[in-house]
């Protein structure tokens, strides 16, 4: 897609290998509805604007980094010969997530998806974590996704109109050992949602979460060299799960496919929860059984 | 020949006609057998799986009921349709529906554990035959037809696939205690084997359904129905279509990294609202 030939990164597939991955779901699925997601510039959040073009949408995409934006943005746009736009901004800051929705609202007249993909961690264990390490984990991955979910129900709210949110999460459900901030963080949006989704359903508003288990991408770059390895082990099915296995969970989620589903978590995570351990700071020595 | 509207659910036409998210060559090459094909939950499965392309096994115990759903399955592109009608409740008769669809197909893809059944009535009254049968169709049944498909799947060294239809559990199901208790066991069942099963590439799911409007409403007193039009936070119900899309979606490359998982397609039944199938108790009308 683009002049220069990609090189094949070290983790996740190149653009356009992605753009290319099979998918289940018919082309003309999001035929010109409006899908938001955030953290849209590199790795899972990328492949959920990947796949969403490619069925149809227009997309709004926000991150930090508007180079990386405006290049996801190109390639959006020939994906689903559609209008794509970029917004820079961060998350948390509650007023540039109002800045965000308004123009995406003024620009399309509205949004029918918002996936809260933005988000992030650092591998640390809890003894290590320094306050403002702790604060910088729940202010993106908690606070800056209830500005943008809370931002949108009130828009849809005011509009009349039905919504729907799909957060990107986390497999909670044993701890996440070298990453307790994200667990916390993640349980807390996980929550967050479940309970909206009781309080929005007067409005037509569905809130699921996916919980990802080790997905190759690029994110796999914020973890130690020697901690990677670990990843391929760590389900029953020792492998690492794909982006598009997360993209296909949103739109799954995000379709009329899941119209009767909402407070809901779909892990997909090859059965980590049952089996396995995520070590992304390394296993300590306490934890070498021999088994 | 016209259908008239069933009083619950939906004609086997409306059903044919249903928009899915999915290609329409989703399982093309594909077999896929579904156990009590012959009404409600397992035939909007099975008449999905056809629309998207797939080779059809479908058991039950009525012979008449699963012939007019393997005419429909014909009708909506499935290009070969396997039809015995059998009990799961007899591990002989799961045996020889196994043997006889690998012969016929040389392969299954997907396993769709839907026949179990259940009626409401309060625990203190069950009797122990009630309670037996409840546990041996729902429970029993689907393991033997787990085992069955996993032997064949291991020793031919080919990947399987599991989804089992249970219900949503987590706060109990008054009125249906022998259901819930066996819902849950084929879910913790399906967690195990998940993992045992994992080196030989099988997968193995559950859906959960909460208030779906299908025929099988008829089996509930009319104080009970009552309670199902507001039993979660959309206050509807849902359709048998929303079940059939979340078996694809598992059974299809969508689920490819998802095993040993539970999808509740409830409305979020969940996190708020009733529903009473025996009726509710005047306890517990506050």
């Amino acid at each position: 897609m683009s002049a220069i030939p990609e090189r094949k990164p070290k983790f996740g597939p190149a653009d356009a290998a992605l753009a290319e991955m099979p998918t289940v779901f018919k082309d003309d699925l999001f035929a010109d509805q409006v899908v938001l997601v955030s953290g849209a510039g590199s790795g899972i959040g990328k492949a959920i604007a990947f796949l969403f073009a490619r069925l149809g949408a227009k997309l709004v995409i926000c991150g930090r980094k508007p180079e990386k934006l405006e290049d996801a943005a190109a390639k959006l746009q020939v994906l689903s010969g559609r209008e794509v736009y970029w917004h820079p901004m961060s998350i948390r800051d509650p007023e540039q997530v109002d800045g965000l929705l308004s123009a995406a609202w003024e620009r399309f007249g509205g949004v029918d998806v918002l996936v809260n993909n933005a988000g992030g961690q650092f591998a640390a264990f809890a003894m290590d974590f320094t306050l403002k390490g702790w604060n910088a984990v729940i202010d993106t991955n908690l606070n800056g996704t209830f500005y943008m979910m809370q931002g949108a129900a009130k828009r849809w709210m005011a509009q009349g109109k039905p919504g729907n949110i799909v957060n990107i999460t986390a497999p909670i459900g044993r701890g996440l050992p070298g990453m307790a901030h994200t667990a916390a963080s993640r349980a807390g949006v996980i929550y967050l949602s479940k309970t909206v989704a009781v309080e929005w359903a007067p409005y037509n508003i569905r809130i699921n979460c996916v919980g990802p288990g080790a997905i190759e991408s690029t994110g796999f770059h914020n973890y130690r060299e020697e901690n990677v390895p670990g990843f391929y082990k760590c389900n029953p099915m020792l492998r690492a799960g794909d982006v598009q296995d997360i993209a296909e969970a949103a739109v799954y989620l995000a379709a009329p496919s899941a119209k009767f589903i909402t407070g809901e978590l779909l892990n997909v995570e090859g059965g980590m929860l049952l089996w396995g351990d995520f070590w992304p700071c390394g296993k300590p020595d306490y934890f070498k059984v021999e088994t | 020949m016209s259908e008239s509207k069933p009083a619950f659910g939906m004609t086997d036409a409306a059903l044919a006609a249903m928009p899915t998210v999915y290609r329409g060559d989703l399982f093309k090459g594909q077999t896929v057998l579904i156990s009590g094909a012959g009404s409600g939950i397992g035939k909007a499965i099975a008449f999905l799986f056809a629309r998207l392309g797939a080779n059809l096994a479908i058991c039950g115990r009525d012979p008449a009921k699963l012939e007019i759903t393997a005419e429909w399955l014909k009708k909506l592109g499935s290009p070969e349709v396997f039809v015995k009608s059998m009990t799961i409740r007899d591990p002989e008769q799961v045996g020889q529906l196994m043997d006889e669809a690998w012969a016929r197909f040389g392969a299954l893809d997907v396993l769709v554990n839907n026949a179990g059944g259940q009626y409401p009535q309060p625990a203190i009254d069950f009797a122990v035959k009630g309670w037996n049968a409840v546990i041996d169709t729902n429970l029993n049944g689907t393991f033997y037809m787990m085992q069955a498909a996993a032997r064949h799947w291991r020793d031919k060294g080919q990947a399987g696939n599991i989804v089992n239809i249970v219900a949503v559990f987590e706060r109990g199901l008054p009125g249906i205690a022998h259901t819930c208790a066996a819902r849950a066991a084929v879910t913790y069942l399906s967690k195990t084997v998940a993992v045992e099963w994992a080196p030989y590439n099988i997968r193995v799911n559950c859906v959960a359904p909460g208030v779906v409007e299908s025929t099988g409403f008829r089996q509930y007193p009319p104080e009970g129905v009552q309670t199902f039009a507001s039993p979660n936070p959309m206050k509807r119900a849902g359709d048998v279509h929303d079940i059939a899309e979340s078996v694809a979606y598992l059974a299809a490359p969508s689920g490819k990294f998802i095993t040993g998982e539970l999808i509740l397609v409830d409305g979020g039944g969940a996190l708020w609202g009733e529903a009473w199938p025996a009726g509710k108790p005047d306890y517990f009308k506050v």
